[in-house]
């Protein structure tokens, strides 16, 4: 798999306990993302698959092998790998939407007026174009995650890290989301690793879909290429049939879960 | 009648109840020198005010407060903040500011008057101690408290470290920076009644200390009176400015 | 004050764990917790003493600016003496005393005023005014009402205490969830039983934080208090000493304060959070 765009090659990492034995969350990850895809990361929780991002993003760092992107090694944050978390905790409340936008422009010292020119784009671009004057707090749990996208969207990074983002919407908001993305990603060609434990989601999404292994030190299971047409329907026959399939090999890691939680007990 | 009113009315009712209680008591059964009554307070407040000396007490205790809590609100806030930022420092600082928690800002009167002697500076120092431990510690809270995600998000947007703490850090720890300028305002006063009692002639503490000799009840009643409004007004302020000026810090 | 990064470690780690070591590991967090603890302590009393040396050494005046040495042997003779225990206990009864008393009332005006609007309307204004009288101000007053004896000192301690309680009960009282409230009465409670069944347990955290920040205010009340109406406590020792210049027995009881104040609040914790862990889940 050496040569990826993004390229994890037998990475380990590992909690250190102490005095006790280390807890290894990883052991052995090979991953592989090519340019421009967007590749779904599925998993039983707790299988580590928000380490491998949190990794990629450079807020963690491998104890083992080796991860690149664009055959240069990830040694912290960058602008060219940015997140979109999972809760809204990572928006600015004290800013308004707008200003939560230009928050990555301002870093870089772009002038004040084109800021607010992409900005403005950017929000127009997930709808919100009328809400740039109000707060966070003032916007449902949907605006806040497409000011969220819009705010990395804005930094025109090649690669979008996206950690369960829609996890905390109503189903219908997040079906709503789940479309927009998929157009924006088309429109951008932006490479976009993102983390669900929602198979529905996972198949909409994806080009290709990894699923992990239950931990500890766990690593990648099955791959699986989402070859369906898009716009995707989750009636379409063929959407079944790979819900299926992924289902089957997922419950087999939920079932050693919850296996092994009751032995502990 | 609306709710408010009503409550409004409820509590007026109340707090006349008290006065007049308060009055038919001491008239009838007590003399000025345990406890005067109201009517008795307001009339010596009216005329020591008459006096101007009334204006010069409050003159110098609100100085001492004043400049004190400014040097202490600017030095406890670059303190927590700078402190909050090390992790270092986290780990170094946590044990000491526990424990000098419980040393009341009071005792250090002594070994100050000792130091510094009687004069004004005893009491800016005094003053400003107070205020610089409650802004540190509530500032130093409110870094240490910051949400991961939010340093997270600026770093991967690009922050450098100056940026970091300019844009994200300095922000959260605003709200935590007032918290700690109200409550430091309040030990403030505590502490300013104590010095002035012990060492001052003049201001506040000084006349409620002082009646005891004067034999002069009364104006100890006003000082408290006064001190009262003045702490119940620096606190609304505080509130009024959180809510106002600064209320878009307060959300998440 | 856990650091948060350490918090937010110790949860990954639960959330990503689930081996079977976990209740070893667990053991194996709380000593190295310990170990650590202790550590910093340690190291945090080292270099306090260490500056605090260089210190006096540079003022150079063990009058006005005692050294750690020369401040410990005075503590030696001071409890040799029987002064500093004697102190201390009478702080501490004074203290705690009032702390109690205080506790008690604003607990149950707090309770009162949060679960009844007529009452909560009646004392508002009375309460929102005398609240902002430091108690401070009041010592001249307490010693013409209560004398020179004890009952000064603890009126002025349960001063301290009352308003701080009593507004954290209130809150907490606000602050029970409105559902838990509803869910109590559809499973038919009267109102006698949703108060002590539901609102007294839900505002029970708030009342022991009320009382935790009242702990410290009646420390400073206290030594205010005794440094100018008192014949014995720490302080009138810190106060007193003054006029015969002894800056180490000044220190030796600010000393004492600083270390029975980490220990009375510590004890606070511990107790309440032992006696009352169930209450604090919501």
């Amino acid at each position: 798999m050496a040569g990826s765009y993004i390229d994890f090659s037998q990475v380990d990492f590992r909690y250190d306990a102490g005095l006790g034995p280390p807890n290894w969350i990883l052991k052995g990850l090979d991953l592989g993302i090519e340019r421009g895809e967007f590749y779904v990361l599925l998993g039983p929780s707790g299988c580590g698959k928000t380490t491998a991002l949190n990794l990629l993003a450079g807020f963690e760092h491998v104890h083992g092998g080796s991860l690149t992107v664009g055959g240069r090694p990830v040694t912290a944050p960058g602008v060219d790998r940015v997140v979109i978390f999972q809760g809204d905790d990572s928006l600015y409340g004290w800013l308004t939407a707008q200003e939560n936008v230009e928050f990555g422009l301002k870093l870089a010292g772009v002038p004040a007026g084109e800021r607010r020119r992409k900005a403005q784009q950017q929000l127009d671009f997930v709808g919100l174009g009328k809400q740039g004057h109000k707060f966070p707090s003032q916007l449902s749990g949907g605006m806040k995650q497409r000011i969220q996208i819009a705010r990395a969207l804005v930094c025109e990074s090649p690669i979008l890290l996206m950690d369960e983002p829609f996890a905390a919407l109503d189903a219908q908001t997040r079906a709503i989301l789940q479309d927009e993305l998929t157009t924006i990603q088309q429109r951008t060609a932006s490479t976009v690793l993102f983390i669900t434990h929602d198979i529905g989601e996972a198949i909409i999404l994806a080009d290709r879909v990894g699923i992990m292994r239950s931990g500890p030190g766990s690593a990648l299971k099955e791959e699986i290429e989402i070859a369906l047409p898009r716009p995707r329907r989750r009636g379409d026959p063929a959407f079944g049939a790979l819900y299926d399939r992924i289902h089957a090999i997922l419950s087999e890691e939920v079932t050693r879960v919850l296996r092994r939680e009751q032995a502990s007990q | 009648m609306s709710a408010t009113r009503k409550s409004f009315y409820r509590g007026a009712a109340c707090v006349v109840a008290f006065l007049v209680l308060w009055e038919a008591g001491a008239r009838l059964f007590l003399v000025p020198a345990v406890l005067p009554a109201p009517s008795q307070i307001a009339a010596e407040l009216v005329s020591y005010a008459a006096t101007g000396k009334l204006g010069y007490d409050l003159l110098m205790s609100g100085q001492r407060v004043l400049v004190g809590f400014a040097i202490g609100s600017l030095l406890g806030a670059t303190l927590g903040l700078l402190l909050g930022s090390f992790k270092a420092s986290q780990w170094l600082l946590e044990p000491p500011l526990q424990f000098f928690r419980f040393i009341p800002p009071i005792a250090w009167l002594t070994p100050v008057l000792i130091w510094f002697g009687i004069g004004e500076s005893g009491k800016y120092v005094l003053i400003a101690y107070t205020t610089t431990f409650m802004v540190m510690i509530n500032t130093y809270a409110g870094v240490v408290g910051i949400r991961q995600n939010q340093l997270r998000a600026a770093r991967c947007l690009g922050a450098t470290r100056w940026q970091a703490f300019r844009l994200v850090i300095i922000p959260t720890a605003l709200p935590h920076i007032l918290n700690g300028m109200q409550i430091g305002m309040a030990n403030s006063l505590q502490t300013l009644v104590v010095a002035e009692m012990l060492a001052a002639n003049e201001g506040l503490g000084f006349l409620i200390i002082n009646s005891r000799i004067s034999l002069s009840t009364e104006l100890a009643y006003v000082a408290i009176f006064l001190l009262g409004v003045i702490g119940f007004l620096a606190d609304s302020s505080f509130r009024a400015f959180a809510a106002r000026v600064a209320w878009k810090y307060k959300l998440a | 004050m856990t650091s948060s990064s350490d918090a937010l470690a110790a949860t990954a780690r639960a959330a990503e764990s689930g081996g079977p070591a976990r209740t070893r590991a667990a053991v194996m967090k709380r000593v190295r917790g310990t170990v650590s603890l202790v550590l910093r302590y340690a190291v945090a009393a080292a270099a306090i003493g260490l500056a605090w040396e260089l210190f006096s050494v540079r003022f150079d005046s063990p009058v006005l600016f005692p050294g750690p040495a020369k401040t410990a042997a005075r503590a030696v003779e001071l409890i040799e003496e029987g002064r500093l225990q004697s102190d201390i206990l009478i702080s501490l009864r004074r203290i705690l005393i009032g702390f109690a008393i205080g506790s008690l009332v604003g607990a149950l005006a707090g309770l009162a005023m949060g679960s009844s609007r007529l009452i909560a309307d009646l004392f508002r204004p009375l309460v929102n005014f005398f609240r902002f009288i430091a108690p401070t101000a009041w010592i001249a007053t307490a010693m013409v009402w209560f004398g020179l004896g004890e009952a000064s000192k603890i009126s002025l301690i349960i001063y301290a205490t009352v308003f701080v309680v009593l507004l954290s009960s209130m809150i907490g009282v606000g602050a029970v969830a409105p559902n838990k409230i509803r869910a109590a009465r559809c499973l038919g409670a009267t109102d006698r039983q949703i108060f002590f069944l539901v609102t007294l347990p839900g505002a029970l955290t708030y009342v022991l934080t009320g009382m935790r920040m009242a702990l410290m205010n009646a420390f400073m009340t206290v030594v205010a208090a005794e440094m100018i109406a008192a014949e014995a406590g720490l302080g009138f020792l810190i106060y007193n000493s003054r006029q015969w210049m002894e800056t180490d027995s000044i220190f030796v009881g600010m000393l004492a304060l600083g270390i029975v104040g980490l220990i009375a609040d510590r004890l606070f914790v511990l107790v309440s959070r032992t006696l009352l862990r169930r209450f604090s889940f919501h």
